[in-house]
């Protein structure tokens, strides 16, 4: 369960002091697909940072299953977004010198898997995706689509709490950004806790739950599906 | 608690190991090549001019030994002509088994050369002059083999010389303390010598002409120790100097103290062979020293600029990809590693490479084609304890320099880095 409360930002920038967020408070159950649509500007992804711990809100809490995670130290929150949370980019942001499946075993050697254990995780989750042809290739060997395919699989190959997607759809055509939707709906049909930001109104409303931001405050809060 | 701190840097280890080797694996080929081409020249010119220096400064305090003082050196302290309670001195000599030693007879002395004319006086230069026992020089010290013209003194010449190199004309470039000689003198050549103690010239005949590429000794003339000892009207036991070969270091020691404990023995300098260097020889040897750490150091700074620009420009240029990664949460510690552990990996090949340079190539190369000197033959003097701090030194300032930019890069706030702010 993720509580958000009251969370505000700010920028400031010289004297000029630009509120993001103004007041925000939600809910997500564990195991729900919410989307944050909106705007540019409206303080979608802001918003996301602040769940993610990439970000401190500059008032307001983030509890993530009764813990206030907002007030972790930057090595604390470090080592929570290891254990807890899955990442993927606007673009797949892939180490160039790493295989497609180096890329994805990382965050496993990290967490404390040993090699041969990271690399079986992530093989069986690359299959799952049809890309067992794909394990050894570096990112420029992969379509754009297959990287950011591999960056969905580097996300959750640690079976993370809670998957963030900042738009994850943006740098990828129709047709493979139905593929990656596709297989966002899948990890949430096995129990995964999806959090995505799009401004693209037909994948958002793929998710069971569609939150609307406008100029940093909640515009509308629809429940998709039950 | 401490276990899990001590789980942690076995998992930040492992994982910067994985990131460091495939980044090297698959990293460019060029940026590789220039990496480890600066470590080699940094690791080459930190022991190369140094370790040449060392050589010339080794060869001149090796020069001195061979050629003058042998392991253990005594002279008589400030005050007294000759050594004191040389009986007891030579008795330990005899006594000691695996020594050797030369007594020597000094006196400050004016040699002339040429006959005067209308036109010129005859060449005339203040020296040194040693009365030495060949066959007793031959045991302690090399100038009897160091002649270059003529042969050294025979037991029974009473009226012949050696001359020191410097002393001449056309065998060295170092020259005596005034930049005088006397002139052109060859094998043959009639020379006459003034003593203080005795106002009537002494002609002898020049046999030999000595090079040693020792200062002190080339500056030098030599004859017969009985024949000097005549001339002086010394009585038996005045030697102004014993040079003494002891075997190796550990006698010598052992030699040095049981000298040192001799009856009047506070009236003699008993000195080791470093001691003995000149104090000249020994400035020269601390200056060299200082030129080649300077030379170091120099070669130390452009190498860690040139590893904190190789590696700032590299964790610059990925930035973003380190916000991720610390977003997935790799943590700073493991990126930091990671480039550090490359760094060493370029250390070591620079390291091995430079070894293979020094060792097969250049230490041959300037065993067989030494710098020649007046006072030394320069080879590349190379002692293990020398390279190895070296080597740590390098591994420790890269290690240092690679730190700095990464921790620097890293260190910024991960969303900044993946947005590139």
């Amino acid at each position: 369960m993720i509580n958000i409360q009251s969370v505000t930002k700010n920028f400031t920038t010289g004297e000029v002091v630009t509120k993001v967020l103004k007041g925000i408070n939600f809910e997500v159950p564990k195991g729900q697909f919410m989307s944050i649509m909106g705007p540019s500007g409206a303080g979608k992804s802001t918003l996301l940072y602040q769940m993610s711990l990439l970000d401190k809100p500059t008032s307001g809490s983030v509890i993530i299953d009764g813990v206030d995670v907002s007030r972790l130290s930057q090595s604390e929150a470090t080592r929570y977004r290891l254990k807890n949370f899955g990442f993927v980019f606007q673009d797949s942001a892939l180490i160039p010198e790493f295989t497609a499946l180096e890329n994805a075993l990382l965050p496993s050697l990290m967490q404390g898997d040993d090699y041969a254990k990271a690399r079986r995780k992530a093989i069986k989750i690359f299959t799952s995706f049809g890309m067992n042809e794909q394990i050894n290739h570096l990112p420029s060997q992969l379509s754009g689509g297959e990287q950011q395919r591999v960056s969905v699989i580097r996300a959750i190959v640690r079976k993370p709490k809670i998957l963030f997607a900042d738009e994850p759809t943006a740098s990828l055509d129709t047709a493979r950004s139905h593929d990656l939707m596709m297989a966002l709906l899948e990890l949430h049909r096995e129990g995964q806790t999806i959090i995505m930001v799009t401004h693209e109104e037909e994948f958002a409303k793929m998710a069971d739950r569609m939150l609307s931001i406008r100029d940093g405050r909640i515009e509308n809060d629809t429940i998709l599906k039950k | 608690m401490m276990q899990n701190k001590l789980n942690n840097a076995v998992l930040t280890t492992r994982t910067a190991f994985f990131i460091a080797a495939k980044s090297i694996r698959r990293g460019s080929l060029a940026v590789k090549i220039v990496t480890v081409f600066i470590l080699l020249l940094t690791f080459l010119n930190l022991l190369v001019v140094g370790g040449l220096l060392n050589g010339i400064t080794n060869d001149v305090g090796a020069k001195v030994k061979t050629s003058l003082s042998g392991d253990v050196y005594i002279k008589p302290n400030k005050g007294h002509t000759y050594i004191q309670n040389t009986g007891d001195i030579l008795s330990i000599l005899d006594r000691t088994t695996g020594v050797h030693f030369s007594p020597r007879l000094t006196s400050g002395a004016t040699i002339e050369y040429g006959d005067a004319t209308a036109e010129q006086k005859p060449a005339r230069i203040n020296t040194v002059v040693a009365g030495v026992d060949p066959a007793l020089e031959s045991q302690v010290t090399t100038i009897t083999k160091r002649v270059v013209s003529g042969a050294f003194l025979g037991a029974d010449e009473i009226n012949s010389i050696v001359l020191g190199s410097s002393l001449v004309d056309g065998y060295t470039t170092s020259e005596t303390s005034n930049g005088e000689t006397l002139g052109s003198v060859v094998v043959g050549d009639k020379v006459r010598i003034r003593f203080p103690t005795n106002s009537s010239p002494q002609e002898f005949t020049v046999v030999g002409i000595l090079n040693s590429k020792s200062a002190v000794v080339d500056q030098r003339a030599f004859i017969n120790q009985a024949t000097l000892s005549k001339l002086l009207r010394t009585g038996s036991g005045d030697y102004s100097e014993i040079a003494i070969v002891a075997g190796d270091d550990k006698a010598a020691s052992a030699l040095i103290q049981e000298l040192r404990a001799a009856p009047d023995a506070g009236k003699n300098n008993v000195k080791s062979a470093d001691e003995a260097i000149p104090s000249a020889i020994a400035d020269v040897q601390k200056a060299f020293g200082m030129i080649g750490n300077i030379v170091g150091v120099t070669a130390l700074l452009v190498g860690i600029v040139t590893i904190f620009v190789i590696v700032f420009v590299s964790a610059s240029s990925r930035r973003r990809y380190l916000g991720i990664l610390k977003a997935q949460g790799i943590s700073a510690p493991t990126l930091v590693l990671s480039y550090i552990l490359q760094i060493v990996f370029y250390v070591l090949v620079g390291v091995a490479l430079g070894l293979v340079v020094l060792f097969a190539i250049l230490q041959p190369f300037f065993v067989s084609h030494p710098i020649s000197l007046p006072m030394a033959d320069g080879q590349l003097f190379l002692p293990v304890q020398y390279v190895t701090t070296r080597i740590v030194i390098l591994f420790v300032v890269s290690i240092i320099s690679a730190f700095i930019p990464a921790w620097l890069i890293i260190r910024q706030n991960t969303l900044d880095a993946i947005l590139g702010r």
